[in-house]
């Protein structure tokens, strides 16, 4: 079984989060909770280490169902982000799928994608 | 809503348009801590039925952002006035909260940084945001206002109250 698969889901109602193994994560619903990083920032973090511990090449994030977040909550995609970065060669590619039309992901994964350099792709519809 | 006095102009609500100019469409205060998802799916809910899509959006994120704010960086932690209105025009939503001085200079200069350089501060402010989160104090939520609502920011004070108004063209 994958690690992946293993990683305990958050509880929060407004937001869902679906893991389709072996490299797939959705998320749908909004984020505006004072501080998400208590709540979700140890669930992005445990995605991270499973798709290292899995050998991932690539994540796909689909994020185009996430409608609105906080900026506190764009913090855990800039976290996210820059865990990756950090990884390296030794990492995988972290592949957010956005909806242009959602202004928030339209302006955050430009910039998160330059923050990010080659560890970062963005697939825009 | 649950500890929030929300005040409908019911005039404009039945009317179903906008006048020019007129009382706030939605008054909102709080004196305990607010619940920033209800308000969310509150705010969201009433610009989806006012606004166009953009704007809906726009107005929503602001809003949002500008409550978020409050609670976070308010003195009080309470207190809070929230307001939307049409004024000749322009949409314009508003904050009060009570601070302090140092906060109120600091929201000054942060202004005046994020007006000369929207596109720029945003991004500074994100990349910013990387690393460890104890004493982040960012002005991530202004940026996003600024550049992604596409909002004119302004500030005035009244005592120790501090009124942050976000506007853009109807």
């Amino acid at each position: 079984m994958s690690n992946i698969s293993q990683v305990e889901l958050p509880t929060l109602a407004s937001f869902e989060l679906v893991i389709t193994p072996p490299s797939s994560v959705a998320m749908r619903g909004t984020i505006a909770i004072p501080d998400p990083g208590l709540l979700l920032g140890g669930c992005f973090r445990r995605l991270h280490e499973a798709s290292l511990a899995d050998g991932l090449r690539e994540l796909s994030v689909d994020v185009r169902q996430l409608t609105f977040v906080n900026s506190s909550a764009i913090r855990l995609f800039v976290d996210w982000s820059s865990w990756v970065a950090v990884a390296g060669p030794q990492g995988y590619l972290l592949r957010f799928r956005t909806d242009r039309r959602i202004t928030w992901q339209r302006t955050s994964f430009a910039v998160l994608q330059s923050l990010g350099g080659k560890s970062i792709a963005l697939d825009a519809e | 809503m649950t500890k929030v006095d929300a005040i409908l102009s019911r005039a404009q609500a039945a009317s179903g348009s906008f006048p020019a100019s007129g009382p706030a469409l939605i008054h909102v205060t709080w004196d305990s801590s607010p619940d920033l998802e209800q308000f969310l799916g509150f705010i969201s809910a009433y610009c989806k039925g006012r606004f166009s899509t953009s704007l809906a959006e726009r107005v929503t994120l602001t809003s949002t952002e500008l409550l978020d704010n409050a609670v976070r960086y308010g003195s009080l932690a309470r207190d809070f006035t929230y307001r939307l209105a049409i004024e000749g025009g322009y949409v314009t939503v508003s904050m009060q909260n009570t601070t302090v001085p140092a906060r109120i200079e600091m929201l000054s200069a942060q202004l005046r940084r994020l007006e000369s350089a929207p596109e720029q501060v945003y991004a500074a402010e994100l990349e910013r945001s990387m690393g460890p989160s104890s004493g982040r104090r960012s002005m991530l939520g202004l940026a996003r206002i600024r550049h992604e609502a596409e909002m004119r920011i302004d500030l005035q004070t009244e005592a120790n109250d501090v009124i942050i108004r976000a506007q853009c063209k109807r």
